[in-house]
């Protein structure tokens, strides 16, 4: 069917964990406290997994 | 009710969800060029992808939010639905069913009932299955507008067209392709966005023991024995001692067999996710690969409702479920309660996203099941045979949009009405129970005949009807929830009355279709080759090693369910 799903949903998860870390960074730059530590362990989590569905969707144009 | 308020983060999350699942059709947009394409995905996608779509099509708004609603009002009894109920159902039908379902080649289980039995069989099935996706799917629709605008302030009709109109373009480009792909995504972003919910809510609780401890007081103070809530089977001798109000038999024969059973093989909604399946063998592991998430969507669904009810009780964590106007508890908002209480900006996107991902599978499932139902068993059998492939297929993209408008018109029907929810359930009970009788005497017993399955059908729903007129659920008044014929008896909650309401639909419907069956003339057998069990060589599966094999598969899933039932006993 031409698509691998576990390229969008590895790059899903991963643009997922930029974004929340991006926000705790961007807290820490303007100098606010209270940055989540959920939101970073969830970021953490998202990299990791969006990273394994990326290596398992590597190099395959089907639906794997 | 206290609103949320989104941050910058929490609408960037959301967005990007959107931005993925509109990809993802426009991606399969040029894979769609035959009827077959469309409804059946050209029978060509791997089993785990329609494995993990079979359990996503199904986690809609009632899943998500209704089991943990089920969670905090019955305790860890709810686990039933699951443990007793959804992963055996799963088992037979992947193991005993699927053979004939797939093997068959009929594009529907209505169709399938056309084989096996008659015309007028399959047109009776399509007809309601067609109304009841469509009701199913504007209840669902009208379930997340409420909830956006309780929560979030959000514009009920906004929220209403932008996500009818986002599953509408990803549907019409990609068909049922587009819908499974989906599926998966939804499927993992669920688990993503609930499972660190579990894993606060517990912490908050003082881990297992220290809720099982929480739960004892909820249920002492509920009147019932300590361990109600946290023990699934040790209290279920007498309907008195458990808050589901259900004794062992009503249980296991009412929900575990006929409601589980006639919902997991024989509602299109999940069947079609396996007929999409690249061959038999990956459509037999279909349901098999989907009853190992499913076994553990307790501890993401049901467990957070626990939470939610010990701490309420309890008092001093800072979670409470908010009351109704009536001053009752209101179970419903247990997900969102705690998705607010629990995630900061940022995971809280994340948490909403999964919310409007549930709601979206939901209702794409069931859109889906829609438009194969209409075209191929409405459209095609009664009003237009014979057309050309390319008409069959736009018919398809037509009845992908109007079938999302009737949703849409669904859902602001439902406003009308109060009790909406549980008159859908109701409607469930009432066709689905009968329909696993039809369906387990035609695929196992090749004397049953049409006429003996019509009418098995038509008096199975007659009898369900018949005693939910004669029955209420104690405390409730007379109408939508039973009594209209008057009141002969009366059950400790409207889940007993529900399973009871199946029992008597099923009962009536196997022992009507035996009976006429045996006065009417058998169909001959060779019309039967493939469709019945004694007819049909059934796939061996030599060379295939022991754990890609549907049987050796399904055992070790049900000693596993068998396990955690003994462990939560």
């Amino acid at each position: 069917m031409g698509l691998d799903i576990r390229k969008p949903i590895g790059l899903l998860f991963a643009l997922i964990a930029v974004e929340l870390l991006a926000n705790e960074g961007l807290k820490l730059a303007a100098g606010q406290t209270g940055t989540s530590s959920v939101n970073i362990w969830c970021a953490a989590a998202f990299g990791l997994f969006g990273s394994v569905f990326l290596w398992l969707g590597r190099g395959s144009g089907q639906n794997g | 009710m206290p609103q949320i308020h989104l941050a910058t983060i929490d609408y960037l999350i959301l967005a990007t969800y959107l931005v993925f699942v509109l990809g993802i059709g426009i991606v399969l947009r040029r894979s769609v060029k035959t009827s077959t394409d469309f409804f059946l995905s050209g029978r060509s996608i791997p089993a785990w992808i329609t494995g993990l779509a079979f359990l996503s099509a199904n986690l809609g708004a009632q899943e998500v939010m209704g089991m943990a609603a089920s969670g905090a009002k019955y305790g860890i009894a709810t686990s039933h639905f699951y443990w007793m109920g959804a992963v055996p159902a799963m088992v037979f039908v992947g193991v005993f069913m699927m053979p004939f379902y797939y093997g068959s080649r009929a594009r529907s289980v209505p169709e399938y009932l056309k084989l096996r039995f008659d015309e007028k069989t399959r047109g009776f099935n399509a007809v309601t299955f067609a109304a009841m996706t469509v009701f199913s799917s504007g209840i669902s629709l009208y379930a997340m507008g409420l909830l956006m605008e309780t929560l979030l302030g959000w514009d009920l009709n906004v929220s209403i067209i932008v996500s009818a109109v986002v599953v509408l373009i990803y549907i019409l480009m990609g068909g049922l392709t587009s819908a499974i792909y989906n599926e998966v995504l939804q499927f993992f972003l669920i688990v993503a966005g609930f499972f660190p919910l579990a894993i606060l809510g517990l912490r908050d609780a003082g881990g297992w023991s220290g809720l099982v401890e929480r739960l004892q007081k909820v249920s002492v103070a509920n009147g019932f024995a300590p361990g109600a809530y946290s023990q699934s089977w040790a209290h279920m001798s007498d309907p008195s001692q458990n808050p589901m109000g259900v004794e062992w038999f009503g249980m296991a024969m009412g929900l575990g067999f006929v409601l589980s059973f006639g919902y997991w093989c024989t509602d299109f909604l999940v069947v079609q996710r396996a007929m999409a399946a690249d061959s038999m063998l990956a459509a037999r592991r279909t349901p098999l690969i989907a009853a190992v998430p499913k076994m553990l969507f307790p501890f993401l669904v049901i467990l957070p409702g626990m939470i939610a009810i010990a701490l309420t009780h309890a008092g001093g964590s800072g979670f409470h479920l908010p009351a109704k106007p009536d001053g009752a508890l209101n179970y419903d908002m247990t997900v969102p309660m705690m998705l607010a209480y629990y995630f900061p900006s940022g995971m809280l996107g994340v948490g909403l996203t999964a919310l409007l991902a549930s709601f979206m599978s939901g209702m794409a499932g069931n859109v889906t099941a829609f438009n194969t139902v209409w075209t191929y068993d409405i459209y095609q059998a009664y009003l237009k045979p014979k057309a050309s492939d390319d008409h069959y297929l736009w018919m398809g993209r037509m009845s992908t949009v109007f079938g999302i408008a009737l949703s849409v018109a669904a859902a602001y029907a439902a406003t009308r009405f109060n009790n909406i929810m549980d008159f859908l359930q109701l409607v469930f009970a009432f066709v689905n129970a009968p329909l696993f009788a039809t369906f387990l005497l035609g695929m196992f017993w090749k004397r049953a005949t049409g006429h003996g399955a019509f009418w098995g059908l038509v008096s199975g729903t007659a009898a369900a009807a018949a005693h939910h007129g004669l029955s209420l659920p104690k405390g409730a008044v007379i109408g939508w929830k039973g009594g209209w014929l008057g009141s002969l008896t009366t059950y400790p909650s409207e889940m007993a009355q529900n399973f009871w309401t199946a029992i008597f639909a099923w009962t009536t419907c196997f022992l009507i279709m035996i009976a006429i069956s045996l006065v009417t003339r058998a169909h001959e057998e060779r019309t039967l080759e493939g469709l019945v069990y004694s007819l049909t060589k059934m796939p061996t599966d030599e060379g295939v090693v022991w754990y890609r094999r549907p049987a050796p598969l399904g055992l070790v899933i049900l000693a596993l369910v068998a396990a955690l039932n003994l462990l939560f006993w």
